[in-house]
């Protein structure tokens, strides 16, 4: 981890009762013959929560919600359901009963309608089939927006609606623990939205989501708490206020370019003279659409919001004035990004220079070359 | 996409209706597991489709043997037909051919008439009750098993294919409970495939013969349940074969490996009992060699479970013959060797699977 990256240890969590702990793993390794799927995992996702589980393709996320559901066999290590060991076939059958999940792609009967593949989703929970179980079934169709296409076979639906059904089938029985792998795949914006809206009211009513995602700014919306994932560790975990916090800053544009190192120079000499507030001083790139200074460069200062006074004061003491001064929100992405060493400029900030390009020391030294990747 | 919108209603506002309690113990919820498939098969297209492939296969049959009966009874009234060859003396028999064209004697109506009834009747008895359960047995252990193992392949290797194991076994379905149910729907299938074939053949026996002129004899308490057990023991003779569909698509985890091998394995028996007994003559030098190949035929889940129908099907009601001569074994042996084919394809399906990681 990165020594500026704001973050909780992956070992972060409080003393929490059993009873307020839904799920949790402790050592929870899977080895594939040499290759290390999951090592050591310790996650704690708390009744409540919405819990994001991130990570790069092939950091082990799937691998770790086949564990939970019972799919994969751990190589090492236990996993809590409910406070209980579900180590053993009883136990852990016990446990998924009260879990509703979607592992990997929705996985149903094409030569059955909607219907009637929810049916067998109760069978599979030992619900036997009664007016009162087709009656839900419709509920939970009509939950998902597929109520008119509840008789249609399965076979007929488009991907979205594919993904509406597999919603569905993890409502059925009313879990206390909601498990979905990547559930926006193939919705249109609207159906995003939808979905982020009912894992939004699930958890208002008490239940627990502990869902799978790549769509980071879609986690940040509707998680509450994440763990974040690299080749099969737990880099972190943590409320997600609480990760974003330190990662708060200030963004600076100036209406000459040649004023920007010069700016850079003074807020590090500044830093190394006493303002300490000021944890990092980096380049970073626009929001798309958003007014970009000349040169393409803004200036990040990594420092409480509330201090934006002191930094315009500062700057204006060495005869710069910046032409926009404004806070910048951590993103779950810029997080997840410097924390996992990966790149990508989707939200405005180059991811590397996020994570690794070093701020110039002194002023008018080591101006900005737009490239790219945005190194400095 | 879909114009159909997902509608973010408030789950309290939903969920009205509260499910059912879960099944709590192994045996019920395997009981509603193995309802489950049987409802999986009852809604497949295949399903219906080799239903009527057997049915329609069992009438065309029925059909045939009917039309026999009254070709039978009405063929040739004149020409070659109705001549016979001239009777044949002992000097004539020691003589030469002579290349004289053959002397038919011809026969008197009563004779062609009587002649046509015996060949009419000996028709008409095959779809006449009980032999219209031999055939009705035939067309089981034959055409039926064939169809039961192509849905039992399917139903199994189904699971696979389509992910739905993956469902179960996430819901907290136990790697037993998901083979026993399997096994226990295959089971029932066998038991309706056979009763089906021995109801229809009773049906046609007791109807369209009579129909006819045949009489039918007394069934009684003990042919009755000579009938059960010919039912039971067919469907032990298909639900032999759907086990090893069972375990084949378990280990291949598809619909293909279930049905070709199990296929393939129908038609192996046929042929290796040929080359057993082409082997076994060979041997003829080395007795103790022939007489080990000779036997192994014996140990044939096949020939075990057709040894047992036939056992069960002899008296009073005269379904099947006896049995066919050969066999070195007797009932027990007959259903041990039953008994421990499906405990090793059912034990090691549920072994294959109890350990393995659901990745697919």
């Amino acid at each position: 981890m990165n020594a500026s990256a704001p973050g909780i240890p992956a070992s972060e969590s409080g003393p929490q009762s059993a009873a307020q702990t839904v799920l949790r793993t402790a050592g929870l390794t899977k080895q594939y013959g040499a290759r290390v799927a999951v090592k050591d995992l310790a996650l704690d996702v708390r009744r409540g929560d919405v819990f994001g589980l991130l990570g790069p393709n092939g950091s082990g996320k799937t691998t770790t919600l086949r564990m939970m559901l019972g799919l994969v066999f751990p190589t090492a290590g236990e996993i809590y359901l409910f406070g209980e060991p579900a180590s053993s076939a009883g136990a852990r059958a016990a446990g998924l009963k009260r879990v509703g999940a979607i592992a990997e792609q929705p996985a149903f009967y094409p030569f059955l309608s909607g219907e009637e593949n929810l049916i067998g989703v109760a069978a599979f929970a030992g619900v036997p089939v009664t007016a009162t179980t087709r009656a839900r079934v419709r509920e939970a169709l009509e939950q998902v927006g597929l109520g008119p296409r509840g008789k249609d076979l399965y076979k007929r639906y488009s991907l979205g609606m594919k993904q509406r059904l597999g919603i569905a089938a993890t409502l059925l029985t009313q879990p206390e623990l909601i498990v979905l792998d990547e559930p926006t795949n193939g919705l249109d914006p609207a159906g995003m939205v939808e979905v982020r809206s009912l894992i939004g009211a699930l958890a208002r009513e008490g239940v627990t989501v502990l869902l799978s995602s790549h769509l980071l700014h879609e986690v940040q919306q509707v998680c509450t708490r994440v763990g974040i994932l690299k080749e099969g560790r737990l880099l972190a975990q943590g409320e997600v206020s609480t990760l974003l916090a330190g990662s708060s800053g200030l963004l600076l544009g100036f209406a000459e370019a040649e004023q920007l190192p010069k700016a850079a120079g003074a807020l590090l000499h500044a830093k190394e003279h006493g303002a300490d507030w000021i944890r990092d001083v980096r380049y970073a790139l626009p929001d798309p659409g958003a007014w970009a200074p000349p040169g393409g460069w803004l200036l990040r200062v990594d420092a409480p919001a509330e201090r934006a006074s002191e930094v315009n004061s500062l700057l204006a003491g060495y005869g710069l004035f910046a032409a926009e001064l404004r806070r910048s929100e951590g993103s779950l992405e810029q997080y997840f990004l410097a924390l996992t060493g990966g790149s990508g400029t989707q939200s405005g900030m180059t991811a590397t220079a996020a994570a690794s390009v070093p701020a110039p020391r002194t002023a008018g030294v080591a101006a900005p070359v737009p490239a790219t990747g945005g190194q400095a | 996409m879909t114009q159909t919108q997902l509608t973010p209603t408030p789950r309290s506002a939903v969920a009205r209706a509260e499910l059912p309690a879960s099944a709590t113990s192994w045996a019920t919820q395997t009981v509603f597991l193995t309802g489950w498939y049987l409802r999986t098969v009852r809604r497949r297209v295949m399903g219906k489709v080799l239903f009527w492939i057997l049915v329609g296969i069992f009438a065309a049959v029925v059909g045939l043997q009917v039309a026999g009966y009254f070709i039978a009874l009405n063929s040739g009234s004149e020409g070659a037909a109705n001549c016979a060859p001239a009777p044949v003396t002992t000097q004539q028999a020691g003589e030469q051919p002579s290349g004289q064209p053959q002397q038919c004697q011809p026969l008197s109506q009563q004779e062609i008439q009587a002649a046509r009834e015996a060949a009419a009747a000996a028709i008409r008895q095959t779809f006449t009750f009980p032999s219209s359960l031999t055939v009705a047995g035939g067309l089981t252990t034959f055409i039926g098993l064939i169809l039961l193992v192509i849905l039992a392949g399917a139903v199994v290797g189904g699971e696979y294919g389509y992910g739905t194991v993956r469902v179960a076994l996430g819901r907290g379905v136990g790697r037993g409970q998901f083979i026993v149910a399997q096994a226990a729907a295959l089971a029932v299938l066998a038991l309706f495939t056979a009763g089906l074939m021995v109801a229809l053949g009773s049906l046609v026996g007791a109807t369209v013969g009579p129909l006819l002129g045949a009489t039918l004899p007394a069934v009684g308490l003990e042919g009755a349940w000579e009938m059960v057990l010919f039912w039971l023991a067919l469907s032990l003779n298909l639900f032999a074969f759907a086990a090893i569909a069972l375990f084949m698509a378990t280990l291949g985890r598809s619909t293909a490996a279930g049905i070709g091998f199990a296929l393939g394995y129908f038609i192996f028996e046929g042929v290796a009992q040929g080359i057993v007994f082409i082997v076994a003559t060979l041997l003829f030098s080395q007795p103790a060699s022939a007489d080990f190949v000779h036997h192994i035929p014996d140990w044939f889940i096949g020939n075990n479970v057709a040894f047992i129908v036939r056992n069960v099907s002899q008296a009073p009601l005269v379904i099947n013959g006896p049995p066919l001569g050969g066999e070195a074994f007797d009932m027990t042996h007959a259903l041990l060797v039953a008994l421990a084919y499906l405990v090793v394809l059912i034990g090691g399906s549920y072994l294959l699977l109890r350990r393995r990681d659901v990745t697919d």
